[in-house]
Parts: C-alpha cells; sequence; structure tokens
C-alpha cells in the first residue's frame, strides 16, 4: 500500500514539527537590577548599613574580591572591607586610591563603578560580568564618600 | 587546609531555582509517549530541549553563559514485565552529543493498577541522576574576541580557561497514569499527574590555571517538590515495533514534546 510505504517519513516530520511546535519554556527571565539589595538613594549614608551590603552582594563573592580569589590583591569581605579601601592604592593602575575620604570624584573606586570608559583609563567596569549598580547604590556609595567615608 | 565548596541552596521561587528546575524537567523520566509493553524492549526516545532566551539563562549576571547547547536530548530505553510489574531503565554513557558529555541514569516501576470507567490506572515511580558535563560559565566563544569587560573577566575570574561545569540531576517522582486502550488494543492514550522531589545541582567548575576546580565557587543546589503532567498516545498495530509521543509539562518549568520508538522481543 502507498499509504504504508509513506508513513515512517510523514510520521518522522509532523513529530519534529509537533515537537518544535509545543516546546516553550514555561517562565521569565527574572532580571533584579538591584540584586536582592535595597534600590534607593541614601542621602546620609553608613557604612555598615548601606554600603557594605552593596560591596558584599556584590563585590566580595567566590571568584572576585572573597578571601580565596582576591581579584586585584582585594579582599572586600565584611571583616576587612573597610580597611582594603580606605586611602589604599589601586593594584591595576598606578597613582589611583581607591577610597579617599571626601572626594569621591578621585576615588578609583568610584570610577570603576561608573559607566565613565575614558576615566576607568580602559579598565573594566565593576562587578566585573555582573550588571551594573543601579544609579542609586552608586550614588549612595558616592555620597558615603563625600562625607568622609567614615567607619559607621 | 583546601578550602570546601560551599552548596548554594535555592528554592524554586528563586532565578537560580528556576534554571535549575528547568534543566531538570527536561530530563524527567515519564513514560515518553508509550506505556507498559510487552516482555523485554528496548527503545529510543527523543526530547525537545526548549532554548532559553537571554533573560532566562542569565539568573544573576551579564555575561553570556552557553546554556542552549542541546536542542534535542536523545535517551535509550530498556523494559521488562515481570510479576504483574513494568520496569524500565535507561542509561545515557559518557559520550559527546553536540556540545556536552552527559552520563544519565533513570529508572521506573509501573504496578498493576486498577481499572476504572474504561480506564486502566497504573501507579508509576521513577528517579533519574547521573551528570551532564560542558563549557557554561566560561565559554571562550562567548567571552574572548567580545570586549574588553569580557575579555577581562576571562583572564581573570575564569583563569584564561574554559570551564568543566556538571550539571547533576537528582529526582525522584511519583505519577498516576490512567491509560485508555483503542483501535483493538493498537493505541493506547494516557493522561498522568504526578510530582517530583528535586534536588539536582549545577556545578559552578571554573578552572584553576592548574586545571583543577576553583573551590570559591560555589554548587547551586535546588530544593523543590513540583508537580507535571503528561498526555500521550502510543501506536502498536502489529509486529515488534511500536511507536509514541508525548507532551510533558512542569508548571513553572517547561512544556516539551518526546517521541519514542520501541522494539519488542514478543510481538
Amino acid at each position: 500500500m502507498e499509504c504504508a510505504a509513506v508513513r515512517p517519513n510523514a510520521i518522522g516530520a509532523l513529530l519534529t514539527v509537533w515537537s518544535m511546535a509545543a516546546g516553550c519554556v514555561d517562565y521569565e527571565g527574572a532580571v533584579d537590577p538591584a540584586h536582592g539589595l535595597p534600590d534607593v538613594v541614601v542621602a546620609m549614608p553608613q557604612f555598615r548599613r548601606d554600603v557594605l551590603p552593596i560591596v558584599e552582594r556584590r563585590c566580595a563573592i567566590g571568584g572576585c574580591h572573597s578571601v580565596a580569589s582576591r581579584q586585584a590583591q582585594l579582599v572586600l569581605v565584611a571583616d576587612s572591607a573597610f580597611e582594603a579601601i580606605i586611602d589604599q592604592p589601586s593594584r591595576i593602575v598606578v597613582g589611583e586610591v581607591l577610597v579617599r575620604p571626601g572626594d569621591a570624584a578621585n576615588s578609583w573606586l568610584a570610577i570603576l563603578i561608573s559607566d565613565d570608559v575614558v576615566r576607568r583609563k580602559g579598565v573594566a567596569r565593576m562587578p566585573l560580568g555582573s550588571g551594573a549598580l543601579t544609579p542609586n547604590q552608586v550614588a549612595t556609595i558616592l555620597n558615603w564618600i563625600n562625607r568622609g567615608a567614615p567607619d559607621d | 587546609m583546601a578550602q570546601e565548596r560551599v552548596i548554594e541552596r535555592h528554592v524554586f521561587d528563586e532565578p537560580e531555582g528556576r534554571l535549575l528546575a528547568f534543566y531538570s524537567a527536561t530530563m524527567a523520566f515519564t513514560p515518553g509517549g508509550l506505556t507498559a509493553g510487552n516482555g523485554w524492549s528496548v527503545g529510543i526516545e527523543m526530547s525537545y530541549v526548549p532554548f532559553l532566551n537571554e533573560a532566562q539563562r542569565r539568573p544573576s549576571l551579564d555575561k553570556p553563559e552557553a546554556t542552549n547547547l542541546v536542542p534535542f536530548f536523545p535517551r535509550p530505553r530498556l523494559g521488562v514485565r515481570f510479576a504483574g510489574l513494568y520496569v524500565e531503565g535507561s542509561w545515557i554513557p559518557p559520550m559527546r552529543v553536540f556540545d556536552v558529555e552527559a552520563n544519565l541514569l533513570s529508572g521506573s516501576i509501573s504496578g498493576v493498577g486498577w481499572a476504572m470507567a474504561g480506564w486502566h490506572i497504573s501507579p508509576r515511580v521513577w528517579g533519574a541522576t547521573g551528570r551532564v558535563r560542558g563549557t557554561i560559565t566560561c565559554a571562550a566563544s562567548a567571552m574572548v574576541g567580545k570586549g574588553a569587560d569580557l575579555e577581562t573577566y576571562y583572564a581573570t575570574v575564569c583563569h584564561g580557561r574554559e570551564s568543566d561545569d556538571w550539571f547533576e540531576p537528582r529526582m525522584l517522582g511519583a505519577e498516576a497514569i490512567a491509560v485508555r486502550v483503542l483501535a483493538d488494543g493498537a493505541l493506547r492514550a494516557y493522561v498522568g499527574a504526578g510530582a517530583r522531589v528535586d534536588r539536582s545541582r549545577f556545578d559552578i567548575g571554573v578552572l584553576t590555571g592548574e586545571g583543577v576546580r576553583d573551590p570559591d565557587h560555589p554548587i547551586l543546589e535546588l530544593r523543590a517538590t513540583r508537580p507535571h503532567f503528561t498526555l500521550g498516545a502510543g501506536w502498536h498495530p502489529r509486529g515488534r515495533i511500536a511507536t509514541g509521543a508525548e507532551l510533558f509539562y512542569a508548571p513553572g518549568s517547561v512544556l516539551t514534546a518526546r517521541a519514542t520508538v520501541r522494539w519488542s522481543a514478543r510481538p
């Protein structure tokens, strides 16, 4: 029978088309630019309350500025983050200082988290390979530096 | 002292949990279009793995990850009926298909069940485990030559090497399958509903310069119990060859189609 002769190919083609048509992913990608952190500008930020949570969540992660990986010789876990950045030189660009208390415009850390490629001198934006900090989070860090970067 | 790997546990509602659940669901060991056969049988199942878009496949990072590695998931199946039970197993030996190497073991037992209003309802339990290896988190093809940021990421966080990532399905499932025999026994249509306990893992396999796994990266583990549903039919007119097709729906994860061809030792 002709019908029997063509059936295997017809069934195979139907199954392939059916598979492609029927398959779908049943969820939306949940992109959270704030990475679970508060997305507000804090006018008078405190280091441990407002800045450290951002640093811990976005910087002190495996492969980056954790104790084990210490990229750019910088460890940003809670116990050592403050001492690691205040008046400390950058290990990547000679002459830059990570945080100059009271001077966010000239603090290398503030420059690195900005979108200003020229001021970053070709260095990749931080956090590396991950979404940028939100404008509110960046503003909070700048506010903290500009108010003298106290260890509070 | 060597650093121990951190196991990060994620529930289904977290982005990481969703991604893990998606991949494990594509490997669930359902009937695959054919319900219990006679005597010994061997078959091959082909399951479609839908592509994830960019937002779906990056739970927390912006860098590209090579997760859409396999569009179809083939699985051999070996079944036998004895003592009123139908036992089925599957092993995918470690060989490279597309860009991944899978070594997966699955098995199921279907019980006798009972008849009700023209349907035959059988309980079925199954499990699936093993490992799928691929280059996902640090893929040179997605990073090298793709801009300064990605180049830096590849050179530093990835140590300039491609990763050896492992996805490990770890599932136990149970379901009730209601079968209706039609066309003088040649056609068996079925619907199924069940749930699976899912502890699947993704081992972020960033390799150090020495080629060993960087212990600074965590192992992600899903902690979820999720429902699933099947709708399928098997066609076995005469002779030893049977074909079947199935729709498998795991809510919140995937809707996919499976097709199976089986050869039975006994017609």
